[in-house]
């Protein structure tokens, strides 16, 4: 009997530890599925994290609704668009506005902009104050001449040089980001080791 | 005595659960100052996962036990908790362009965050404890839609687009 009262003492602890971790376990997950901006195909996959039920539902068209339960299978309805507007306000109306994107480019063999691409450097400033929070994401390309790795610090050097200037007209350095890319995302596709301007190119993201 | 353990009354019950209770809060001062070191090294420039857009009334956001309060162009870390008030929201984007909306009364927990800006590789892990988010992925599930994981306490969701709102209700009430 003295051996077996602690092991009841704790059977009866995690008796009561199940107990009263019950109440959140009731929680209820609804995912509902938005359209995409661009009005392409899109599609979330939502699955029971505990329990029996561990069958994946699809959610495929925008505004069918997932709803997640603990031991229950996941149920899947459609909604009314209206009414996940009016229900989920605050997530629509607190969602930054679009992302605008820019493109500059390096007059030949130096580190200058062309005179276009200064008078979009005027524009990126302009919209950036219009945006709460606003960020600037620099990020630079190169063409395919010389090797990959040299291209990736090349290109960085050249979205830094951007990004000075951002900094020297006045915006928080901490909110300008300098990215290289080197010779990813072509602009023009082109074999290995082609001299290509278009790709040369640096591209801004207001946010 | 021990049919006494067996039939509790009603107070008794709720004298255990408070002792259970205590067990658990001991339990997570243990791992206190382990998260307290995690958020110092948190705090460094570099290790901005985001920035904040717009808030609505009162936001706040912690990693281990420092509270702050989020305001617009205030960064955000990898393993920052961000708590809505009612009546209140917030906007951030990640630097992978993951623009996350936190509806009023939510409590979200960013359980890791990691991009690298030239290969575009990266992972997200986010969990809705209550309320609601809407999330617009960005370059990370671009890339590789297995880095992003997001959970609530009752469901794991899979990623395969991109504009989509979690909302999870801890009383577990359909809406």
């Amino acid at each position: 009997m003295s051996r077996r009262l602690p092991s009841f003492g704790v059977v009866l602890l995690l008796a009561l530890l199940a107990s009263c971790a019950k109440p959140p376990q009731r929680a209820t997950t609804r995912v509902t599925l938005l359209p995409q901006a661009d009005g392409s195909a899109s599609a979330v996959t939502v699955r029971a994290s505990a329990g029996n039920n561990t069958e994946e539902q699809r959610l495929g068209e925008p505004y069918q609704v997932a709803v997640a339960a603990r031991d229950q299978p996941v149920t899947v309805a459609t909604e009314d668009a209206e009414k996940v507007r009016k229900v989920y306000g605050t997530l629509f109306t607190t969602a930054p506005p679009l992302a605008a994107r820019f493109v500059v480019y390096f007059r030949s063999g130096t580190t200058e902009l062309t005179r276009e691409s200064q008078q979009s450097m005027v524009q990126v400033l302009a919209d950036a104050r219009t945006r709460s929070g606003a960020e600037i994401v620099v990020t630079g390309y190169t063409d395919t001449t010389g090797a990959g790795d040299a291209n990736d610090a090349l290109s960085l050097r050249r979205a830094n040089i951007v990004r000075d200037q951002f900094i020297a007209q006045g915006f928080p350095a901490a909110l300008v980001m300098a990215n290289g890319r080197g010779e990813r995302e072509l602009s023009v596709p082109t074999a290995d080791n082609v001299n290509e301007a278009r790709n040369r190119r640096v591209t801004i993201t207001v946010r | 005595m021990s049919s006494r353990a067996l039939a509790p009354s009603a107070p008794r019950t709720l004298h255990a659960c408070l002792l259970a209770g205590l067990v658990l809060i001991s339990a997570f001062v243990g791992i206190g100052p382990a998260q307290a070191q995690t958020a110092t090294a948190g705090t460094a420039a570099s290790d901005r996962a985001g920035t904040v857009k717009l808030v609505n009334g009162k936001v706040t956001a912690s990693t281990g036990s420092a509270e702050r309060p989020l305001v617009a162009g205030d960064a955000v870390f990898g393993t920052d908790h961000i708590t809505t008030g009612a009546d209140s929201s917030a906007s951030l984007v990640l630097r992978d362009g993951t623009t996350i909306v936190v509806g009023p009364a939510s409590r979200l927990e960013l359980r890791g965050f990691a991009f690298n800006t030239t290969t575009y590789q990266g992972n997200l892990a986010v969990m809705v404890l209550r309320g609601s988010m809407r999330m617009v992925s960005g370059l990370i599930r671009k890339n590789n839609p297995e880095g992003v994981h997001i959970e609530t306490p009752t469901a794991v969701i899979g990623i395969r687009g991109t504009d989509f709102i979690v909302d999870v209700d801890p009383a577990g009430e359909a809406r």
